[in-house]
């Protein structure tokens, strides 16, 4: 259930408001473009997405119904259009990657001791998860969302997301083998 | 005995203490008598510990110009005026942006008929036009500077349309290194051509759109070899702020046409 402010927003923004919907823009606009950018990892792209989502909101304001906060519904529309950048660009995506795999990495190079010196790796092997997997990593662990909002946004049971958590995450261990049991 | 995925599905939350104690105690319970599930949240509890904490978020990396023209586009685009007033002349290029976008060849004829049009004005019009100019003896050199100062416009033009879409286009997604050293060199070229450009007379709008490029090539010209993402996207939300390349494109229309109109005579 939005928050009272935000109904009373969403409520004159139906009605035409026009500052009221930018309060909206304003207020969630850099949540939707970092859930973009953790799809399609591209500051233009995440743009256009961003903006695109607040568009097609603001067109299907008098179907939101109210029972979810306005973000959530939001973040759903990002997600939406970020899955279909995504598959758009998946057969190109891949010709561009580097032929590099996270073995060769770490061929390369000794593993870092410290966890921040990790992050290339880290940030390799989520990118390399299926798309939901890597969006339920993102949006549950990074983003800090609840299982029931990120359920809400990916449109899947609570137990699809807590499955595709658990394979996510666990297939970035299986990626990130050279990781020591005793960093934690 | 709950089954193995059932408590799989929840080792995250187990993890992370995310669990009511009914459902803590069931996972505790099965994991001191299955050693593949206390392997699995061994897993789990390694990678969340080498997962960095949520840190600098993408959004993060963006000017707060950024975010004033991201919400001032989305104004546009659902047809709500922008609060802030911008100038006339962004207003009408910001108009025939959004026009060209939905109906390409009628903007395109439109703009053709307007270029047209003030050709034929300044060509008809007297003192100072390339008519006047072309058929009084009196006045050959004034012509040539004319000339001269259109095709230098014209060809700063081009050549900062070629860098700046090749700025715009290149990928910071950090599958390539980021190396501007070419266009810092053609940016410092195409600085100095601002400059000397500005020195002669010029009409307000291009003195305008001159003002308008300086600023991104001396961004560019002093750019280091280390520049990162955050740089170069500054970099482009100022292009894109200002229009840049719509204007440059409409401008060559003009200059490219091979006439000297935006250039007034000198006194």
């Amino acid at each position: 259930m939005p928050a009272a402010d935000e109904q009373q927003l969403i409520a004159q923004a139906r009605e035409g408001s026009h500052s009221a919907y930018r309060v909206l823009v304003d207020r969630h606009m850099k949540d939707a473009y970092d859930i973009a950018f953790s799809f399609v990892r591209d500051h233009d792209d995440a743009e256009d997405i961003a903006q695109e989502a607040f568009v097609r909101a603001h067109g299907s304001l008098p179907g939101f119904r109210g029972e979810s906060q306005f973000g959530t519904w939001l973040y759903r529309i990002v997600v939406n259009l970020s899955l279909n950048k995504v598959k758009r660009h998946k057969a190109m995506r891949a010709r561009e990657l580097p032929a590099v795999s996270v073995a060769d990495l770490v061929a390369e190079v000794d593993p870092p001791p410290y966890s921040a010196d990790l992050r290339p790796h880290i940030e390799k092997a989520l990118h390399e998860l299926p798309t939901l997997q890597r969006a339920v990593v993102l949006l549950r662990h990074m983003d800090g969302l609840s299982t029931r909002e990120v359920s809400t946004i990916l449109q899947c049971s609570e137990g699809t997301v807590k499955t595709h958590l658990f394979r996510g995450l666990r297939k970035m261990r299986k990626k990130l083998a050279f990781l020591k049991d005793d960093i934690r | 005995m709950k089954r193995h995925s059932t408590i799989r599905a929840l080792l995250y939350e187990y993890a992370t203490s995310g669990l009511s104690s009914t459902e803590r105690s069931e996972v505790e319970g099965h994991l001191r008598q299955c050693r593949h599930c206390a392997s699995r949240l061994d897993d789990i509890r390694t990678i969340l510990a080498a997962l960095p904490p949520p840190g600098r978020r993408p959004s993060e990396e963006r000017s707060p110009e950024f975010w004033q023209s991201l919400s001032d586009s989305v104004q546009r685009s659902i047809g709500q005026p922008v609060d802030r007033i911008p100038s006339l002349t962004r207003r009408v290029f910001e108009e025939i942006t959004l026009a060209f976008a939905f109906n390409r060849r009628t903007v395109t004829l439109a703009t053709g008929a307007l270029v047209v049009a003030v050709l034929a004005f300044v060509v008809l019009r007297g003192p100072g036009s390339i008519r006047h100019a072309a058929d009084s003896a009196s006045v050959p050199t004034e012509v040539r500077m004319v000339d001269t100062s259109a095709q230098r416009m014209n060809q700063l033009l081009r050549q900062s349309k070629t860098l700046l879409v090749g700025l715009s286009n290149m990928r910071t997604d950090g599958t390539l290194p980021l190396d501007l050293r070419t266009e810092r060199v053609a940016s410092r070229r195409l600085l100095n051509e601002t400059r000397e450009l500005r020195r002669r007379p010029l009409d307000a709008e291009s003195a305008r759109l001159l003002d308008d490029i300086e600023p991104v090539m001396i961004k560019l010209a002093n750019s280091s070899d280390q520049v990162g993402v955050p740089d170069i996207e500054l970099i482009r939300s100022g292009i894109r702020r200002q229009n840049l390349l719509f204007k440059i494109r409409m401008a060559e229309n003009v200059y490219g046409a091979g006439t000297a109109m935006p250039v007034r005579e000198q006194k």
